[in-house]
């Protein structure tokens, strides 16, 4: 999977009304909540059989930050 | 107390050909809204719409909801591309086969589930999506069945698909109320429907409803509260109605 595919399933995921971008800081995002984050742990492990916790994201600060959680499955 | 709509609030109503799915319709549409009815059957679809209060703010689709129960979220997308936004959703489609135990197949069981179940959760996932409903003020109303507290002899599937039913809701209506959607079931008793079997008009059961057996209307004034902005302290519950006793 490259970035914008990414990009694009995150925006789907947080049902955004605007694209997603790299740089994006995840805290001025109004979805970026609890449920969200269940919903992306659930698809990390669907998609990449990456098994995240929500401590995994306590020192996630932008979009560029969620894409390293994938340990390098989401190339460029 | 009034409830009124306008234009502007459009209601998915499923189920809408017949039975309390048609009678919400209808009566959504009296009240002001624009209401996108559902079913399959397509002469009933347009009787509807000749019955309705307002029939330029009737629209129809005809559809079996469970020829790709998968892509229900994308129909329901296609929906919003075609109407706008969505104010609610009332999905009123529902099967039930009298069967005991010793009766029931596997494909049947399957057939019931994705009517009762399974469609409706993936109706519900489509709605749920902030680019789809109207956000706070929105609300669903799902017909789930008494069945799903107390159930007869020969509802093994029917109950089981209907109880499935009311507890996603609640977990549904958890998950939705930080974006101000409402989720609500109602569980009705025998209603005078087509689907309402001989069994259940029997004498016997009869006796059952002091109140005697509900009209659809009956069932549909409480659906129609629970989508106006007066039920706005309402969700994730589930209303019983069942003629005084059943339960």
């Amino acid at each position: 999977m490259n970035k914008q595919q990414f990009l694009n399933d995150l925006e789907d995921i947080l049902q955004r009304e605007e694209p997603c971008t790299e740089n994006d800081n995840l805290d001025e995002y109004e979805e970026w909540d609890s449920l969200s984050q269940m919903s992306l742990i659930a698809y990390m492990d669907r998609t990449f059989g990456v098994k995240l916790g929500f401590d995994n994201f306590e020192n996630v600060k932008t979009v560029a930050d969620l894409i390293e959680l994938a340990g390098g499955k989401i190339g460029d | 107390m009034e409830i009124k709509f306008d234009k502007e609030q459009r209601f998915i109503v499923t189920g809408a050909s017949s039975g309390i799915g048609e009678n919400t319709a209808l009566m959504l549409n009296k009240l002001g809204a624009t209401v996108i009815a559902i079913g399959r059957n397509k002469e009933r679809l347009q009787m509807l719409v000749e019955q309705s209060y307002s029939p330029e703010n009737m629209f129809t689709e005809q559809k079996d909801l469970t020829e790709d129960i998968p892509s229900l979220p994308q129909y329901v997308k296609s929906l919003k591309d075609k109407y706008g936004k969505f104010q609610g959703l009332v999905y009123g489609a529902g099967i039930g086969k009298v069967e005991p135990l010793q009766m029931i197949q596997y494909p049947e069981v399957i057939k019931e589930f994705e009517t009762n179940y399974f469609a409706p959760l993936f109706m519900a996932k489509g709605f749920a999506d902030r680019r789809i409903n109207n956000g706070s003020g929105s609300a669903c109303v799902f017909v789930s069945s008494i069945a799903s507290f107390c159930s007869d002899k020969g509802h093994v599937v029917y109950a089981g698909s209907k109880a499935a039913l009311s507890a996603s809701v609640k977990s549904m209506a958890k998950e939705l109320a930080k974006n101000g959607v409402r989720m609500n079931c109602v569980s009705p008793s025998a209603v005078n429907t087509p689907m309402l079997d001989e069994h259940s008009r029997s004498e016997e059961q009869m006796k059952k409803y002091p109140f005697g057996i509900a009209e659809t209307e009956d069932v549909s004034n409480l659906i129609v509260y629970l989508l106006s902005d007066k039920a706005k302290f309402i969700s994730a519950q589930n209303y019983i109605i069942d003629s005084g006793g059943v339960s």
